[in-house]
């Protein structure tokens, strides 16, 4: 008894002595950056929202699910892109590990938005609630654009689109 | 010294002239006869009207399958294919259709695929048909689609071939470009085969 209390009292003086730090995930320790939802025609139900989801914490996170306020639903969807095939499929968690981040990123894991509930116009705001596992969760106002990575890049080269298609506003 | 300065210059000139041959030649530019033999189909397009792929002899075609419903890779195409053209002239350009043939036959309507293309200003040809039609093109194409049902509130979910189809002024494909492909070397595979 004497030599387990001993033991304790050592490692509670270690971990003062070292500062061990203990970065329990939070939503302060979770960062979102670059963040945007897919602008579509009027008459179509479904969009994709993208972002990067840091994770600050010293434990890794699940982003579990998404709600919103412009859609019925939120879902995790991947895709994969290989031999000349394009698979989505459904997937129920993303992964981001502790000091690490995650891109969703058009062609890649992302969240669809599905059953719109009002047309999203370029420029419109949509709330959206990312809730992670560990009771964690995370409330953002995200822009609606019509491309946004896919926008940056193709800024870089000239304009010459006539007659073809035009992306790029 | 004046003959061995030539020899100098000379191998240096053609060990250029293999690194340009070999940076440049791709076995993956040739004629896939395999591929619609017939290099001809007929479907509606988003005003109704009818297109055959022998209206656009004379240009090269970027064919693609897709579906209207998922907002993500299809999209994503669209700007890859524009940022494409973006690095090519004006007059190139002119000679360059866009072919988009839609594999969701129960959803997709030429009033749904007019409001897309609008949508993202695409002066594009957009395709829908009747499933009979849309599966032989897809035979032709040796291409490949499947709706999956989903537990996804979607309903189903359509997986595709995912290939951009390089298809000369006469109709034969002659380059698959995949998804990863780089748009400068995609830009400079569609201006080998304008200048033949």
């Amino acid at each position: 008894m004497k030599r387990c209390s001993c033991f304790m009292t050592v490692m509670f003086a270690s971990l003062y002595f070292f500062q061990i730090p203990l970065a329990i995930a939070s939503s302060e320790l979770i960062t979102v950056t670059n963040a945007w939802v897919r602008a579509m025609p009027p008459s179509f139900k479904h969009t994709a929202a993208y972002l990067t989801i840091n994770n600050g914490s010293s434990e890794k996170i699940r982003l579990i699910g998404v709600k919103t306020d412009a859609a019925a639903v939120g879902e995790l969807h991947t895709m994969n892109l290989a031999n000349g095939q394009m698979k989505m499929k459904q997937i129920d968690h993303i992964v981001v590990q502790k000091n690490d981040f995650i891109d969703l990123n058009p062609g890649g894991k992302h969240i669809m938005l599905i059953g719109l509930n009002r047309p999203l116009n370029e420029g419109d705001r949509v709330s959206l609630t990312l809730i992670f596992d560990k009771d964690v969760t995370k409330e953002l106002l995200v822009e609606v654009k019509k491309n946004g990575q896919e926008k940056k890049e193709s800024m870089h080269h000239g304009t010459n689109m006539k007659g073809n298609m035009h992306n790029d506003h | 010294m004046i003959i061995k300065k030539i020899n100098t210059y000379l191998f240096a000139a053609m060990s250029l002239f293999l690194w340009v041959s070999i940076s440049f030649a791709d076995d993956r530019l040739r004629y896939y006869d395999e591929i619609n033999p017939g290099n001809d189909f007929t479907l509606t397009d988003q005003n109704g009207e009818i297109f055959s792929l022998q209206d656009n002899r004379g240009k090269i075609t970027l064919l693609f399958f897709g579906y209207l419903s998922c907002p993500d890779v299809c999209p994503v195409t669209m700007s890859k294919i524009s940022r494409v053209y973006s690095l090519l002239t004006s007059q190139e350009a002119e000679n360059i259709k866009t072919v988009f043939i839609s594999v969701d036959t129960s959803r997709d309507t030429p009033e749904k695929m007019k409001e897309y293309l609008e949508f993202f200003s695409m002066d594009a040809v957009g395709l829908v048909g009747k499933k009979q039609l849309v599966d032989k093109i897809v035979a032709d194409y040796m291409a490949w689609y499947e709706e999956v049902i989903v537990t996804s509130s979607l309903g189903y979910l359509i997986n595709h071939t995912s290939y951009i189809y390089l298809i000369d002024q006469k109709g034969h494909v002659r380059y698959l470009f995949r998804s990863g492909e780089n748009i400068k070397h995609m830009a400079e595979t569609i201006r080998v085969v304008l200048n033949e």
